[in-house]
């Protein structure tokens, strides 16, 4: 395992300190803008969620690297471990980094101890669960490409449902419906309580998600032609 | 030991080698107990499959001119003088044969070739 | 006697519009097994198939006697691959990705690893993305080698080399198979390439295997007849594997060259065939020019 992660860590630190390098501006930028910590954690989250996939895996298609490392003597299950291993080490250097800038930035709005509490930390790590948990077997089945397409999917299938919602007059516009659900969900898990019990049901989650990510990545990737 | 190749005789190239060898040994040029290079070297050198040479070393094996030990190479046999000789013989006979199979169909008589050999001997000197 | 590095049986793979089926063949140890056919015959399948890059749809594949699958990090562990297109990270150096490699294999040995760097004239801190396509297929080699697998796989090494490098890299293989324990299995449209150095030759067409069989038994058996039109029909070649008419002359490949040289006597000129020629006759030849 170690040495899969050594080569993905080689394989894709240029990639790895762009994005951050990009990251930088970002967070320099929501740490001068944004005041609550609840904010700045659930985007933190999704950036990072979403992006440092791409960074381990978005370079695939264009290289082939799968084919090759594939050919090395690795199973494909190490293999797809250890793509959830270095994004995990990934989205921990993401995080690790956003929380730097955050305390070093002197005109940052949000004090580091707002954000670095037990719970917040499993938020983060739960929502980023949740993102990646779909895109990872998504990508590691379809390529970087079938992310694009699911992306790109999803976009216009809101399109779709917005149009048919104007169209039969629905009271409701669905995507409304859909955000407000979301909105919900997030401020009902900012807002609660760190009660042991959530905290626990949390982790729980979080164990679950990645399990039954890692299970389908696996599962697809075992079958995948390269 | 030098054996020189041609891709464009109609020769199999194992028998090409074969014959080579052959010569060289009766004509002394390899001498007995010499060592063969390896099937494998040699198929290198010539730039040929192991097979061939292999094949090659077998053929010349079963003639009794070279002798195989298991891990350690291939070796010229000892030879005969008689036996020698006789494969000597035996290697003219067969041109001889050659030679005269052709002046049949091409009608040659048989003192017309005499004269031929004659001449022929003649010459080299 | 020999063991076998490689041996296939009734392996089959169906894409749409292609399928390989049935494929049955051995690569005995110590020795360089060639596989040739046209482009889209399923060479790179089987190559790929082996490596399990790909699932088989049915058949058997063992390597060293192992099954590819189930023993598939351990031998792995004894291949070294060189693919048609080396694919590496483009940015990175050389060293960069050997040190990223190398770490897979237990018998690397990096004393050679450099050895060989300099003999290609590869400078190890050169990005990969600099070097020429020759230079790619030299470093994928120099990695293949270093790490002293038991057997080498590659598919269409010598594509798009310029002839002093293919000839190069053909004596390598001579040379590496010295030891008897070393085999080479490689696949190549570049007939010529096969003719000179491999010991046995698998002819693949259209996701079958057409024969797999020593070198020198098929340039020996198989031949090309070639006479005038009126005088010859395809019919009249026994073992007739495929033909070609220009103007005037009929052409037609056999597989067994002695007896139709025996049966036609001087209505043809019976010639040895090339391996080029088996090729071209068997994809192309039942029509005309």
């Amino acid at each position: 395992m170690l040495k899969i992660l050594r080569l993905e860590f080689l394989f894709n630190r240029r990639q790895l300190f762009i994005v951050l390098a990009v990251f930088s501006a970002y967070f320099a930028y929501m740490a001068g803008r944004i005041a609550s910590p609840r904010l700045f954690i659930v985007m933190t989250s999704v950036m990072v969620g979403l992006s440092m996939p791409f960074v381990i895996l978005g370079r695939e298609d264009k290289f082939k690297t799968a084919a090759l490392v594939c050919s090395l003597p690795v199973r494909r299950s190490t293999y797809v471990l250890g793509k959830y291993a270095a994004t995990w080490i990934a989205i921990g250097l993401g995080l690790g980094y956003a929380l730097l800038l955050t305390a070093a930035l002197p005109f940052s709005k949000i004090a580091v101890s707002e954000v670095l509490g037990l719970k917040t930390i499993l938020v983060s790590v739960f929502l980023i669960s949740l993102i990646f948990s779909v895109i990872l077997p998504f990508t590691l089945r379809f390529g970087f490409t079938g992310v694009i397409i699911l992306l790109v999917g999803t976009q216009l299938l809101g399109i779709v449902a917005l149009f048919i919602a104007q169209l039969v007059r629905v009271p409701n516009n669905p995507l409304r419906i859909v955000l407000q659900a979301v909105e919900k969900g997030l401020k009902t898990l900012l807002h609660h309580e760190p009660t042991p019990g959530f905290l626990l049901a949390l982790l729980a989650a979080i164990l679950a998600l990645n399990a039954f990510s890692i299970f389908v990545g696996w599962a697809l990737y075992a079958r995948r032609d390269l | 030991m030098r054996i020189i190749i041609s891709n464009s005789s109609p020769d199999p190239i194992y028998e090409q080698i074969t014959r080579q060898i052959k010569s060289q040994i009766i004509s002394g040029e390899l001498k007995e107990g010499e060592a063969l290079p390896s099937i494998r070297r040699l198929a290198m050198d010539l730039q040929i499959s192991v097979i061939t040479t292999k094949r090659a070393y077998e053929e010349l094996e079963k003639e009794g001119f070279v002798d195989t030990v298991e891990g350690k190479g291939s070796f010229v046999a000892m030879q005969n003088k008689e036996l020698l000789r006789e494969k000597k013989m035996k290697i003219v006979e067969d041109k001889l044969a050659e030679a005269v199979a052709e002046a049949r169909l091409l009608g040659i008589t048989r003192a017309e070739l005499e004269e031929m050999l004659g001449l022929l001997f003649a010459e080299k000197e | 006697m020999m063991d076998n590095a490689i041996e296939i049986k009734g392996l089959s793979k169906a894409y749409k519009g292609f399928a390989l089926e049935d494929v049955t063949l051995a690569a005995p140890s110590g020795h360089i097994m060639g596989l040739i056919g046209p482009n889209g015959a399923g060479k790179t399948t089987i190559v790929k198939l082996i490596m399990n890059l790909i699932r088989r749809d049915a058949g058997e594949i063992r390597l060293f006697g192992l099954d590819n699958r189930r023993c598939e990090a351990e031998v792995k562990s004894r291949i070294g691959f060189v693919y048609d297109a080396p694919r590496f990270p483009e940015d990175l150096r050389l060293d960069t990705i050997a040190s990223a490699l190398s770490a897979f294999y237990d018998r690397w040995d990096e004393v050679r690893f450099k050895e060989l760097l300099k003999e290609f004239c590869l400078p190890p801190r050169q990005a990969f993305k600099k070097l020429s396509h020759g230079m790619k297929m030299k470093f994928s080699l120099a990695l293949a080698l270093a790490h002293q697998a038991d057997l080498i796989l590659m598919d269409e090494p010598t594509a798009g080399l310029d002839p002093v490098f293919r000839f190069e890299l053909l004596n390598r293989l001579q040379a590496l198979i010295q030891s008897e324990r070393k085999t080479v299995f490689f696949s190549s449209h570049i007939t010529t390439d096969l003719e000179r150095v491999a010991d046995f030759v698998t002819f693949v067409h259209k996701g079958r295997i057409v024969f797999s069989a020593a070198k020198d038994s098929v340039l020996e058996s198989w031949g090309v007849v070639r006479a005038k039109s009126d005088k010859l029909r395809p019919e009249d070649v026994p073992e007739a594997r495929g033909h070609r008419r220009t103007e005037h002359s009929l052409e037609v490949l056999t597989s067994d060259l002695a007896a139709a040289g025996r049966l036609l006597g001087d209505r043809a000129v019976c010639d040895r065939a090339s391996l080029e020629d088996i090729m071209f006759f068997v994809s192309k030849g039942n029509g005309h020019a």
